[in-house]
């Protein structure tokens, strides 16, 4: 019976089971329930809840809260400082997105190279992976200081000036998608994973055929790697609309200098601890809920048909 | 987005088929240990050895009533905290203390405290600048003070300089202050005084050029020209980092006072970024800047209250607060430092240390909390006692407020802490306490900001921040009602002739 048919006659196939397997059913039930209440509880009553306050001008408190119907929503489009920090959000995305794979790919297929000490330097490379972020940052503020951070001091061996970084405008938002990219070991591993699922025979054929490095690359390994290609793609946009930690440590939460890291997770979090206006910033999360709804089906709609999926 | 926090999802398909070798297996154990090793390495310098307590604590065993304090100090502070919690104990024996760390993070941002109150689950003291008292007593986040403070004969005038008059505002009072902030005295680094040719003794008198040839040497400007020092294209030394006070909000406040600007309208009912000796400020700030290179090729911003860039010995002057003074005093012990009220300029202003407005943190109850008794008491004898101000002092180490604490009169012997007296004394000024204070900070840190980056003149970026904080402001009384008292209040206490009033 299928599971349409249980929706629509539940008594029914009840009946139609055996003994073990409503009893095993029922416990079944028990030991999911502290799961289900969790979910309720933790995410599907804030997420309600924030559909609603999203129509209302509630405060961090509640007090006086009215219905101000789509007064939120529309103000949004009318708030210059939401557009460009949509903006901000957008500009880091797109450059460290990208970036981050190309880069994360190159990393695997180095790290597949069967060379003495790989396991030493995978350790290596997915170790700021897993730095908190708060920590790995308050680092990165040394490196990125532009008198006395290490970064500028190598640059200068080559006769460079290094920018501001963090304190420039111009430079800023760079700076945050280098640190972004650093801290990619979680996409390496990863690609290295699809990588050793490439199956060998298959390089083998195409090099006694007379394929190059690129042709074998481009033509066998990057098929078998396209699931993950387009994972790597999905998640990273989702990451990257709701971007916030790396700006908040980075530059203490206030988008400086002069807004140029103000991103949409930041707005939205100065409007709900600092202003207090919980409406407006849950008006703004769910306008960045549908983006990302519309940016991941964009994606699968452009991608979608050119990932290879093996003999499936 | 491939930054360090996404990417946790585990992926199903393995990493490579098979079980790991034990190669394999000892390598990602040792990069695990050495992760957690580094991560787990914090690095936490404790100032004049002032304590090696945590931020927290438990509340002392076997007491009648326990209270929770949060405490939004960070290290060496937030020790401070701890300990004169701990006092508090040893003087009360029927009243357990337990005291949370809870950070404060962006422009004064408690997230903890807040979510608590906003859950129903409020400890029972809570950390407030005043600054935020008139939003969160409108939005009922606060149990009033009043009562408690009457029946306990505590007044206004038991406070130093505008901490008093700033907390009884028509008689009602909501927080009381635990520690001044006075921002801020003028600290100078005098060996690069000495080197620059500058005596070393003597820091400016004025900001810039007062059309006055006599006093052209005693400009902040003057010293900039003999201070000033570049290396690679890079500001390798600087006299004085203006927008650099503690973000570029702060900054806009000390200069424009400094400047004799005002923040508020005279009726208390509008805030005034862009009175027009802000607006002359902001362009001292930004030709200031764009005289030294260019804001880009410097970074002094110390992340938190950790070592201040004064400390390197490459910048001039500094306004400094506290917890920075001390933690440089400790750091560098040779460092010879001069100490003094913050440079004027006339004809808005007419002394030196007009700038210095009054920061700080008070203590509040909560609404909703468990024990307001006992809460009320933990106030009292932290605020409005001899012991409590005394014990925040030698604990804590900021200047107290309770004038009549043996931890005040010593500071105004100390050499370290005079500059901090002397400006807590003389100070007239505050951030305004209305609701649209807190978004005045997040306007005019952008927007003075891109003044000082050359992104907008000076007088747009302070309309406009003035704008936004006004709009916010007015939309707040419309949805919570108006109540402009204490606004107003405070106005008269800073247009009133230098005269301290509460209306």
């Amino acid at each position: 019976m299928s599971a349409a048919q249980a929706f629509l006659n539940p008594r029914r196939w009840w009946r139609s089971k055996t003994p073990m397997y409503r009893r095993n059913y029922k416990w079944g039930l028990v030991f999911a329930t502290p799961a289900f209440i969790g979910l309720a509880w933790f995410f599907a009553y804030p997420a309600i809840a924030s559909i609603v306050y999203s129509f209302s001008n509630r405060t961090m408190t509640g007090a006086k809260t009215q219905w101000v119907g789509g007064t939120n929503y529309s103000g949004l489009f009318k708030d210059s400082e939401w557009w460009s920090s949509l903006g901000n959000t957008f500009y880091i995305m797109v450059l460290a997105v990208p970036i981050g794979i190309v880069v994360a790919v190159i990393l695997a297929l180095l790290l597949n190279l069967k060379v003495r000490g790989q396991s030493f330097y995978r350790t290596i490379f997915f170790l700021p992976s897993i730095l908190p972020v708060v920590a790995s940052g308050v680092v990165w503020l040394y490196v990125f200081n532009p008198q006395y951070g290490v970064l500028n001091n190598v640059l200068s061996w080559f006769g460079i000036n290094g920018p501001g970084w963090l304190q420039d405008p111009n430079w800023a938002k760079p700076a945050l998608v280098i640190f972004s990219v650093w801290g990619l070991g979680n996409l390496m591993v990863i690609m290295l994973a699809g990588l050793q699922e490439v199956p060998q025979d298959l390089q083998e054929q195409a090099m006694v055929d007379g394929a190059n490095w690129w042709h074998r690359f481009w033509h066998v390994t990057v098929p078998f790697i396209s699931p993950h290609l387009m994972f790597a793609l999905i998640t990273g946009v989702i990451a990257g609309f709701q971007y916030f930690t790396p700006v908040y440590v980075l530059t203490n939460g206030s988008g400086d200098p002069a807004g140029a890291t103000m991103v949409s997770g930041v707005y939205l979090y100065q409007n709900a601890f600092q202003n207090f206006k919980v409406g407006y910033a849950s008006a703004m999360a769910w306008v960045l809920f549908i983006i990302i709804a519309v940016c991941t089906a964009l994606l699968f709609k452009l991608f979608g048909k050119r990932v290879y999926y093996g003999g499936e | 987005m491939t930054s360090p926090h996404t990417f946790r999802q585990v992926d199903d398909r393995g990493g490579g088929g098979g079980a790991p070798s034990r190669r394999r297996a000892l390598g990602l154990m040792g990069g695990a240990a050495a992760a957690a090793f580094l991560s787990g390495c914090a690095v936490v310098s404790v100032p004049n050895g002032v304590s090696t307590v945590g931020l927290s604590k438990g509340a002392a065993p076997g007491r009648k009533k326990n209270i929770e304090v949060y405490n939004n100090q960070g290290a060496p502070t937030g020790m401070g905290v701890v300990e004169m919690a701990k006092a508090f104990e040893a003087s009360h024996p029927d009243i357990g203390v337990k005291v949370t760390y809870s950070p404060i993070v962006t422009q004064d941002v408690q997230p903890k405290l807040l979510t608590a109150i906003a859950g129903g689950q409020p400890p029972d003291v809570g950390m407030v600048g005043q600054e935020y008292v008139p939003m969160w007593s409108r939005l009922g986040m606060m149990e009033e003070l009043t009562p408690m403070v009457h029946a306990a004969g505590i007044k206004e005038t038991d406070y130093a300089g505008i901490a008093g008059p700033r907390a009884w505002i028509d008689n009602r009072v909501w927080a009381l202050q635990w520690e001044g902030d006075p921002n801020f005295p003028l600290f100078w680094n005098k060996d690069l005084f000495e080197k620059a040719g500058l005596d070393p003794d003597t820091p400016p008198t004025f900001v810039t050029d007062t059309g006055n040839a006599a006093d052209k040497q005693k400009t902040v400007d003057y010293y900039a020209g003999k201070l000033l020092k570049h290396t690679g294209g890079l500001i390798s030394q600087i006299a004085i980092v203006p927008w650099d006070v503690y973000g570029f909000a702060n900054s806009m406040y000390t200069w424009g006072f400094s400047f004799g600007g005002k923040f508020l309208s005279a009726d208390g009912t509008k805030l005034t970024p862009e009175h027009p000796l802000n607006i002359k400020a902001l362009q001292w700030m930004t030709a200031y800047a764009k005289a030294a290179g260019g804001v880009a090729k410097l970074a002094t911003t110390p992340p938190g209250l950790t070592l201040h860039p004064f400390a390197g010995g490459h910048i001039g002057m500094a306004p400094l607060v506290g917890a920075n003074f001390q933690a440089i005093r400790t750091a560098q012990p040779k460092m010879r430092i001069g100490g003094g009220l913050l440079p004027y300029q006339p004809p808005g202003a007419s002394a030196a240390g007009q700038g210095a407005w009054l920061g700080g943190w008070s203590f509040f109850i909560p609404k909703g909390a468990r024990d307001p008794e006992a809460a009320w008491e933990f106030i009292r004898w932290t605020t409005a006692t001899n012991a409590g101000a005394t014990a925040e002092y030698k604990k804590v180490g900021y200047i107290p407020v309770y004038s009549n604490s043996d931890g005040l009169r010593a500071a105004r012997t100390d050499p370290n802490m005079a500059p901090y007296w002397k400006t807590l004394m003389s100070l007239k000024n505050q951030r305004p306490l209305t609701p649209g204070t807190s978004l005045l900070a997040n306007s005019m840190e952008k927007y003075v900001s891109s003044a000082v980056f050359g992104q907008m003149s000076a007088e747009d970026a302070l309309h406009t921040a003035g704008k936004e904080a006004n709009d916010f402001w007015q939309a707040f009384n419309k949805q919570v009602g108006t109540q402009l008292t204490q606004a107003k209040a405070m106005a008269l206490l800073r247009h009133g002739n230098g005269q301290v009033n509460s209306a």
